[in-house]
């Protein structure tokens, strides 16, 4: 009998010339959890993609179960029995949970608006509870469950359809310690019952009680496949230097030789529920990197330092004088701009042009005294922006839908540079960004540097923040788990703090 | 670390509306309180049937308008189908159509309305509102006043069955309240224990989840635009039986109380989100208030304020509720 | 960059260009078939744009809403209380007792804006409710609208004012002439060419339409959402009640219903210069109110009824919008959608 449940074996992805996957190997035995590791980038979320038919590979073999298939469409995966949860799975919250996990399936009868039972569905999903034995109530509303049993719901779903592979995606990222041994229990539970898990996580305690072998990827390569039973493999600073390999690429520039005055200060910032003590002092020309996951609560802390969302305490100063900031045009108005890790939702205007996208965060720039724009000026002041950043667009007239990850962003940091501020947070300044123009984005976050502002970058991605900042801090889970100059720290031991919380080893 | 915070927002939001439900109780009762000390008309169990045969009419014709509020949409047509189809009952019946054939005709008619509804939302995506702007208020009422020449067309009286439906009485209970109650008691059971309910509510709660459901939200919203023109058709023919008369010009007398009574029928039955019977409560409701009002002579018009107010009030419980059932933890930014 | 210009200039001016061409074949159509019954007279074409005003206006403002990415169902029974307002204090004695300004009393003036006061009023109410409280728009300014409409009544308790209208000269509102254009027309013009300057030339413009396009984006460029969602209300209902009045005066009676039927001409009208122009414009907005006026009046030229007007609109709206809808599928502008990004993982 094959033992192997799932093989992809030479797997090839690639987006707009940049590899994705370059001939990635992975290997699923039935009945257990192997855990797919990697830092952003590195290939983890396009190879699950592959595999549950969002992406459609360009080249590779995939078996299941000893037989080729092909996998061209979500429908595709759920016909051979692959699915997929993901973190914050979607609900419909006044519903019970077996109302949810029967969603869509709830009779097999045909016509128009066939008879449901209730009844039925709910002997079906206590036949499935006992099948998969976990401590949840069904009958309550969705809406009074806490996370980790809307996840076990979505999981439950997955398994009424017969599934046989399981991806999980991130699973623990919003849970908490006890929740997450509730998760657990289940993924037990689903191994007994010989499901196959692929268990994505930054989080390399977890993998220990509960993975059977790990997969590291790396720059969409394979880098290691490794037993958790091995001595070696529990050692997380061997773990994580396999995950960052040992060169950092040039792409980051020179840090700053020297700093100015000390401008921008926190004291005890803090929001219930997302982070709390949060305390820094930045110069003058030196750059604050942030590092955290999902979930650590620094997503938060950059749009409340900008006044986007709520604080619950803490003082925030520059040039020594409190500030108070309830809004984004207050903050704007202080001289602090906040460029948004979203951009789709949160930092462009689609349908409108560059220059309107650009000029819309300053506008007394260049309107007149009865609020008339000046196009003219309109026009100068953001295509020397556009040159500046570097912009490739065919004019700024152009609609910022049309562009590339890139350039979107570019557009972004543009509108943020013509406000002229003091004080700059770059929330995940490049995320959808290739390879190409992250060098030049950094580079411009550093010339901003030079030129006596204070920067914040916030980012989840390790290297990113290792690369750029003076200062490093890494949140875990709303703590502060690391702060010292870059100097003195190395970033395997950022990335242990912010995935780990600073244990650094079994 | 979240839980407390949400905790005490749940809980509050919650007890706003169990005091809604209540404070609605109370303000009914004091209403036909006030009603009932002001004018010794109202306390005849007389006037209390004819508000139950009244209530009949509102009641069907908002039934479609009640599933696609719960599902997010919204239609402003039903008034304006039902004056026409009233129209069309009257122009067949003068030119000497039996009454089940004109019933079956101008129903028939009306209905087309919700197609062309559902083909404007559903496949060319209009706003909602606009659709039914369009096909209502400016369709279906033109048609109706061009078919009329604009004024009212008067019948004969009905024939002894249809009078007996609209005005009868079985052991004292007004015939159209009965048939009005069948109806809604066989809604009702498409609404809990079919697939359309159970769907379209999924669809007003979480349009995402059911797309990944797999579930055909097209056939849903379209079957629901068709639906409420149907219903408001038939509730347009019993209106001419009832007042011997199609009038072209009479559905924006309903426009206010329909949308009422669906949004304070989601306050009182499953919590926040629009359903059959919640809607029937309210029309009783509306029915009483406006009884009341008629009685109150030349004030009626303060029945415009108090539908107004009750409306924004349901609208707010509604919203609530809705917020109830976000995501805790996550912070809108707008 | 400047390579492509050629065509970016044509794409932004086909629908224009479209458009007028539209409407100058319905002039030319019109003229032709009508020459007997004079649709091309200097006196027809008065009557033609003083009728339009009103409509106009009223769509002018709730342009304003849409760009803030809204829905308004109240204002045309705002515009009702605003009517009875001035109507109200038309009649009082305080009318006929202030002083002559030319061929009206005084008093009018105060009387038009209290009116519109009121109006702007109902307005701000409702971009509260929409705007900082976040009710849904559609259903809540129906229920605000209906209050509005209700205590309209309170004045005469649902009865026509008659008084004054004559000889307190407010009726000149609609019928003085201003170099021979009706005043009508001038009031249409002015608020319109306002209305650009605002909407399309000014950085006000900018933070409505960035409102209406991504609330969330602009809250995070420091545009104050919250404010142009209300301002936005109360210009709506601020426009629509000086068209109820300019109604009231050409009617010369105060009438409880006075607006009732300015809802779906307005709509239509924000809609057809929606499918024409992408977005909520105020160019757009006038070419189509200028479209259904000249259809209003070619066809009543022609001695059809009054109510097919609605008809004419409503089926105009639908097929715009329907049209608009096609052309973009069919053209499958070459977005140059960005590779499926590597997420942050």
């Amino acid at each position: 009998m094959e033992t192997t449940k799932l093989r992809m074996q030479g797997i090839q992805k690639e987006f707009a010339g940049i590899k994705a996957l370059d001939g990635v190997n992975f290997e699923l035995q039935h009945g257990e959890v192997h855990a797919l590791l990697g830092i952003n980038g590195a290939g983890k979320s396009t190879l699950i993609k592959i595999l549950s038919g969002v992406y459609k590979k360009d080249a590779g073999l995939i078996q299941l179960d000893g037989k080729s298939i092909e996998i061209n469409n979500p429908q595709d995966a759920i016909n051979n029995g692959i699915a997929t949860v993901y973190q914050d799975p979607q609900m419909i919250p006044s519903f019970t949970g077996y109302e949810n996990i029967y969603l869509g399936t709830e009779t097999e009868k045909k016509g128009l608006f066939p008879r449901i039972n209730k009844r039925k569905i709910r002997k079906k999903a206590e036949a499935l509870l006992e099948r998969f034995p976990v401590n949840i109530d069904l009958t309550q509303p969705v809406s009074e469950l806490s996370a980790v049993e809307k996840e076990i719901i979505a999981v439950l779903r997955a398994l009424s359809k017969e599934m046989t592979v399981l991806i999980l995606d991130e699973p623990t990222s919003i849970l908490t310690e006890t929740e997450t041994e509730v998760l657990f229990r289940l993924i037990h539970v689903l191994k007994e019952r010989n499901v196959a898990i692929i268990y994505i996580t930054h989080r390399l305690e977890e993998i220990y009680q509960i993975a059977d072998r790990l997969t590291i990827l790396r720059n969409g390569n394979n880098v290691a496949t490794l037993s958790t039973n091995d001595d070696e493999t529990k050692n997380h600073l061997a773990v994580a230097e396999l995950m960052i390999g040992k060169k950092l690429d040039k792409i980051y520039p020179e840090k700053s030789a020297s700093v100015g005055n000390e401008f921008f200060t926190a004291d005890n910032f803090a929001l219930e529920g997302s982070f709390q003590n949060i305390s820094f002092k930045l110069h003058r020309g030196e750059i604050l990197g942030i590092f955290g996951l999902v979930g650590s609560g620094v997503e938060e802390l950059g749009k409340s330092l900008f006044g986007v969302i709520p604080k619950t305490s803490g003082i925030i100063r520059m040039n020594g004088e409190e500030l108070s900031i309830n809004s984004a045009s207050e903050a704007i108005h202080n001289g602090i701009f906040l460029v948004p890790g979203d951009r789709r939702h949160e930092g462009q205007i689609n349908d409108e042009p560059i220059y309107f996208n650009v000029s819309l965060s300053n506008l007394k720039r260049i309107s007149d005294a009865t609020g008339l724009i000046q196009h003219k000026k309109e026009k100068r002041f953001v295509q020397e922006l556009a040159d500046q950043v570097q912009l490739a667009a065919r004019s700024i007239s152009q609609e910022v839908s049309l562009l590339s990850g890139g350039n979107q962003q570019k557009v972004v940091i543009s509108k943020g540079l013509f406000t002229e501020s003091q004080v700059y947070i770059f929330a995940e300044p490049t995320v959808g960004v290739d390879v190409g123009a992250k060098t030049g984005i950094y580079h411009l976050i550093r010339k901003l540097a030079e030129q006596g502002k204070a920067i914040i970058i916030i980012s989840s991605d390790c290297e990113e923040v290792f690369g750029m900042c003076d200062q490093a801090m890494v949140l875990y889970k709303g703590r502060v788990t690391l702060q010292k100059s870059v100097h003195e720290c190395r970033l395997e031991e950022m990335l242990l703090c912010g995935v780990t919380g600073g244990k650094t080893s079994e | 670390m979240n839980d407390n915070a949400t905790e005490i927002e749940n809980g509050f939001h919650i007890s706003k509306l169990f005091q809604a439900q209540y404070g609605l109780i109370w303000v009914t009762l004091i209403m036909m309180a006030v009603f009932a000390i002001a004018s010794p008309t109202f306390r005849t169990p007389g006037n209390l049937l004819e508000i139950l045969r009244q209530s009949g009419l509102l009641a069907i014709m908002v039934i479609g308008l009640t599933w696609i509020a719960a599902t997010g949409e919204i239609d402003v047509s039903y008034g304006d189908i039902a004056a026409f189809t009233g129209v069309m009952t009257a122009v067949f019946l003068k030119a000497g159509l039996s009454w089940p054939v004109t019933f079956v005709l101008a129903v028939g008619l009306g209905s087309i309305f919700g197609v062309f509804s559902g083909i404007l939302v559903v496949y060319f995506k209009f706003p909602a509102l606009i659709a039914t702007l369009a096909v209502g208020s400016g369709l279906a009422k033109s048609i109706a006043r061009w078919v009329s020449g604009g004024a009212v067309i008067h019948i004969s009286n009905p024939p002894g069955v249809v009078y007996q439906i609209v005005y009868g009485t079985f052991y004292g209970i007004p015939i159209l309240f009965i048939i009005t109650l069948a109806i809604y008691l066989i809604c009702r059971e498409f609404q809990d224990k079919t697939t359309l309910g159970q769907h379209l509510y999924a669809l007003g709660e979480n349009r995402q989840a059911t797309q990944e459901a797999g579930i055909n939200e097209r056939r849903i919203l379209m079957s629901l635009y068709v639906f409420s023109a149907l219903l408001a058709s038939i509730a347009g023919v019993l209106l001419t039986a009832m007042v011997a008369s199609g009038n072209p010009n009479i559905g924006g007398s309903f426009f206010l109380d329909g949308l009422t009574v669906v949004f304070l029928g989601a306050m009182i039955i499953k919590a926040g989100q629009p359903n059959v019977i919640g809607t029937l409560i309210g029309v009783i409701i509306l029915s009483i208030l406006g009884n009341g009002l008629t009685l109150m002579g030349e004030y009626f018009f303060v029945g415009n304020i108090v539908k107004g107010i009750l409306l924004v009030f349901g609208v707010v419980v509604v919203m609530l509720a809705r917020k109830r059932n976000q995501v805790e933890g996550k912070f809108v930014v707008a | 960059m400047n390579d492509k210009k050629g065509m970016i200039f044509s794409d932004t001016f086909k629908p224009i260009i479209i458009f007028i061409m539209m409407i100058v074949l319905m002039f030319i159509l019109f003229s032709f078939f009508e020459y007997d019954k004079g649709f091309l007279t200097s006196r027809n074409m008065r009557m033609l744009f003083t009728h339009m005003s009103i409509s106009a206006i009223t769509a002018l403002g709730l342009t304003y809403v849409i760009a803030v990415g809204h829905f308004d169902m109240s204002f045309y029974l705002v515009g009702c209380l605003a009517a009875m307002t001035t109507s109200y204090l038309n009649k009082t004695d305080l009318m006929m007792n202030s002083f002559m300004l030319g061929n009206i009393h005084a008093f009018v003036i105060p009387a038009v804006f209290a009116g519109i006061a009121v109006g702007c009023l109902w307005g701000l109410i409702s971009g509260i409710a929409v705007g900082i409280y976040k009710l849904d728009d559609m259903v809540t300014t129906i229920g605000t609208g209906f209050i509005a409409f209700g205590m309209a009544y309170f004045y005469t308790k649902g009865s026509f004012i008659y008084d004054n209208f004559l000889s307190s000269g407010i009726t000149e509102i609609n019928d003085a002439k201003w170099f021979t254009i009706p005043f009508p027309i001038i009031l249409m013009v002015g608020l319109y060419c306002i209305s650009f300057f605002i909407l399309s030339r000014s950085k006000y413009g900018r933070c409505f339409y960035a409102t209406g396009s991504n609330k969330v984006a602009a809250v995070f460029s420091g545009v104050r959402v919250k404010t142009y969602i209300i301002v936005a209300f109360i210009i709506c209902a601020g426009f629509t009640s000086l068209a109820a009045i300019m109604t009231t005066a050409a009617q010369g009676v105060g009438n409880v219903k006075a607006s009732l039927n300015f809802l779906m001409p307005a709509y239509a009208a924000v809609y057809i210069g929606i499918a024409v122009f992408k977005k909520p414009t105020v160019i757009g907005t006038f070419f189509g109110a200028l479209f259904s006026a000249i259809m209003l009046n070619g066809f009543t030229l022609m001695a059809l009824p009054f109510y097919l007007g609605d008809l004419i609109i409503a089926a105009a709206m639908i097929i715009a919008i329907i049209a608009s809808k096609i052309d973009w599928a069919s053209i499958k502008r070459k977005k140059s959608v960005p590779a499926p990004t590597i997420h942050a993982n």
